[in-house]
């Protein structure tokens, strides 16, 4: 979303509301935007996933290929990341500037799905300290129209429940 | 914190949930319209090998032996006369540059503002160098056309509606810049204008949308106002208690606005969205319809896409009820 200058007034009268719990479209300050969520819409992936979040528009990508496990722990499989802020989500992703956002929501989503609750790693061991799965995840910013973290992490999750 | 997911099978298009019985006749750039000669051409067509063609990709009317094509989605195009809800984006020497929706930016001419002091105060050269504490970048104003130039761009002008007369004829700058008088009768308008906008919610919508009307000026019963811009910029703002001029209204108002009247606003922005993705047109009362339609839900549900079709199926109703 291409930044817009607003008026004193304007800014004094959003502040005001969302002091009082009331966004400018009449949502509360914790109310999400109507989200849409689509699977299986890349075909030569093992899973995809698109949600729009308002104006967010996050494309996912899985592929799962077949690697060796890391040394520390031998048993699991892992995730890649990246994470591609397109210059045409937004034009401060001119050129290089998409960068440091990408590298921050990848780094975001290493931590969360770190844990055993989202995904269970113990099932992309084929065989131990040998052979295991690795799921390369792609995020592509198609339009950037805020609460990426979110929109993101939904996709993501999404496309490992697509991922066959 | 709950959130609903949806999925896009269920988004239905647009034409289905229209269910409309008259086919519009849509043409693209190239498109033949007719063969028949005997028709005068109007706006977005072009004779070309004995035949009518189309410029714009809309569809075509016809009154009487006059065929012109109304594009589908356009910029706003200027005309004198106009109301339009514009965006400093530039200040210059002796004009401000206004966004307006259209392909250039407008102007705003210092001679053609309204200044503290009388209204045939010449412009010296301290108001040049104050014009940034008249209007900053990224205040928001409402003005009138007054001219449109050669290349498409539109001169701007505030109106004063105290005295309920034309300003052009009073002011000397005006000729002297070679603009013709725009009339010589008295324009009278029932409500006072404000020509810097204060708190408020803007709304940006196809300029296509907006109804021409005697007025754009609205003051909704349901307890905010309306600015319907014909460049698809609608202004909603909180009704003003007392109705008063204080030096062309520059310095804004910016104490709290209560929660009701916030709801108000809200509740509006919310049914003029719906109302617009329904693509239909803009006015009073069908913005006032679909206000009294969406009062049994809550503001953020007018959002949904079920209630928003909802919504505006009870609107369209109404106002089919209201015609017929």
């Amino acid at each position: 979303m291409a930044s817009v200058t607003l008026s004193e007034a304007e800014k004094v009268y959003i502040v005001h509301g969302v002091q009082e719990d009331l966004r400018v479209d009449g949502r509360g300050c914790e109310d999400y935007r109507c989200v849409e969520v689509e699977t299986d819409v890349v075909s030569n992936t093992s899973g995809s996933a698109r949600v729009k979040l308002g104006h967010t528009d996050i494309l996912v990508g899985v592929k799962a290929e077949m690697g060796t496990p890391k040394l520390e722990k031998p048993n699991e499989g892992y995730l890649e990341f990246f994470v591609d802020c397109s210059a045409s989500a937004t034009p401060e992703f001119e050129g290089r500037g998409g960068d440091d956002l990408g590298t921050e929501i990848a780094n975001t989503l290493y931590r969360i799905f770190n844990n055993k609750s989202s995904v269970d790693l113990k099932t992309l061991c084929i065989s131990p300290r040998e052979h295991c799965w690795v799921l390369y995840v792609d995020v592509l910013l198609l339009e950037c129209g805020g609460n990426l973290f979110d929109a993101i992490s939904i996709a993501v999750k999404a496309a490992l429940f697509n991922t066959r | 914190m709950a959130m609903e997911m949806r999925l896009p099978v269920a988004r239905k298009p647009l034409s289905e949930r229209l269910g409309r019985d008259t086919k519009k006749h849509l043409v693209v750039p190239g498109d033949t319209i007719t063969t028949d000669t005997g028709f005068m051409r109007g706006h977005g067509t072009y004779m070309g090998e004995e035949k009518l063609i189309a410029s714009v990709a809309g569809s075509v009317e016809r009154v009487n032996k006059l065929i012109c094509v109304k594009a589908l989605k356009t910029r706003y195009i200027g005309e004198v006369g106009d109301i339009v809800v514009g965006r400093i984006t530039e200040v210059q020497q002796k004009r401000w540059k206004v966004e307006t929706n259209s392909r250039l930016d407008s102007v705003l001419l210092l001679s053609s503002m309204n200044l503290p002091g009388g209204e045939l105060r010449r412009r010296s050269a301290e108001d040049e160098l104050a014009m940034r504490g008249f209007l900053q970048e990224g205040d928001l104003i409402s003005a009138e056309v007054q001219a449109v130039f050669s290349d498409g761009a539109v001169s701007l002008h505030t109106r004063s509606l105290k005295y309920g007369k034309d300003v052009d004829l009073s002011c000397p700058a005006r000729t002297r810049h070679g603009f013709a008088p725009s009339s010589t009768h008295l324009l009278t308008y029932p409500e006072a204008h404000i020509s810097q906008l204060g708190q408020g919610v803007l709304v940006q919508v196809s300029p296509s949308l907006v109804k021409r009307q005697k007025t754009h000026f609205h003051d909704l019963p349901c307890g905010a106002s309306v600015i319907l811009g014909n460049n698809g910029f609608i202004w909603i703002y909180p009704t003003p208690e007392h109705k008063e001029e204080e030096a062309g209204g520059f310095i804004a108002n910016l104490e709290p606005v209560s929660l009701a009247d916030r709801e108000v606003i809200s509740r509006l922005r919310n049914c003029i969205i719906s109302l617009v993705t329904q693509r239909m047109m803009l006015y009073d009362t069908s913005i006032l319809y679909c206000y009294e339609a969406s009062l049994p839900h809550q503001i953020k549900d007018i959002l949904k896409p079920e209630i928003m079709e909802e919504i505006v199926m009870e609107t369209r109703q109404r106002l089919l009820e209201q015609e017929g």
